[in-house]
């Protein structure tokens, strides 16, 4: 299977998914114009990943910054590796923020109250 | 009474270049740089106002292959707090249904707010949106203010809505 490869824009996360690895990492800030567009390549791509027999995944969230319609596909995106988890892959996901940043810090909070898989709260 | 400092004007096209300029004034700004979580709030609320503006407004050019929405957006630091306003055309039928969600939101407590946000969050994006439907009640919830509607009635079924919201 292909790694999943987008570069950073102005408004754009950078996306790297390593399917050898069974890794996928988002980064930077993100306020796509069109978040569906943006998006779900990504949701596609982790789908392929697991549909081809993974058996785990990690996944890394670096953010900066995020509007509310990039929020609701991050919730898409962890409500997949929870299904995955609860079916028996091992999923796992991390939450980097900031030290000065309670935004990043309580949304990661937030989705971390509601999930059972993994959910590590990282301070950078 | 002091005069509000102005921080960011626009009234035109906000195309995605506009809005990732807007971004970059923001926060380079040499006003706000000594509060970053005020900063952050500032980012957040000015961005989900001017996408909505790009999305929504009924006065619309086409750019490419979309269709962009014109308006206007103001940040002022006043003697009250960092005002952030937003103004575009909207069609009167849209009116009511704005003013029931601002209400709703506005009288919900902190708490609420919260169970509101998960909820949308994994709810499907409401008909007609774009967006996620989860922009006005994260505005609510960061601000930590209500959200102030006014409604300017033009002629030819429009209206003007105007959006302030102080942080």
């Amino acid at each position: 299977m292909n790694n999943l490869t987008i570069e950073k824009t102005k408004s754009t996360l950078k996306v790297f998914g390593d399917a050898n690895a069974g890794k996928i990492e988002l980064s930077g800030s993100s306020f796509p114009e069109n978040a569906a567009e943006f998006f779900l390549p990504i949701l596609s791509w982790i789908s392929s990943y697991m549909l081809e027999g993974a058996e785990s995944i990690i996944v890394d969230f670096k953010v900066d910054y995020v509007n509310s319609s990039s929020i609701k596909y991050i919730s898409d995106i962890i409500e997949k590796i929870e299904v995955f988890h609860k079916a028996g892959g091992a999923g796992v996901i991390n939450w980097y923020y900031a030290e000065d940043d309670e935004d990043i810090q309580d949304m990661g909070n937030e989705f971390a109250e509601d999930v059972l898989v993994p959910f590590n709260l990282i301070q950078e | 009474m002091g005069t509000p400092i102005s921080i960011y004007q626009y009234d035109g096209t906000f195309t995605q270049r506009v809005i990732e300029g807007m971004h970059e004034e923001i926060v380079n700004h040499p006003l706000l740089q000594s509060n970053s979580q005020l900063l952050k709030t500032l980012v957040f609320i000015a961005i989900e106002l001017a996408q909505n503006i790009q999305r929504y407004s009924a006065n619309k050019i086409k750019c490419g292959i979309t269709w962009t929405g014109k308006g206007f957006l103001s940040i002022e630091q006043t003697e009250n707090g960092v005002k952030i306003k937003a103004k575009n055309q909207i069609e009167q039928e849209g009116q009511t249904r704005i003013k029931n969600v601002i209400e709703k939101l506005n009288s919900l407590d902190e708490d609420s707010l919260k169970e509101l946000s998960k909820q949308q969050k994994k709810a499907d994006a409401p008909q007609n949106s774009v967006g996620a439907g989860l922009g006005l009640i994260e505005m609510r919830r960061k601000s930590g203010n209500p959200i102030e509607l006014e409604f300017i009635e033009y002629e030819n079924n429009i209206t003007l809505l105007c959006i302030t919201i102080t942080i």
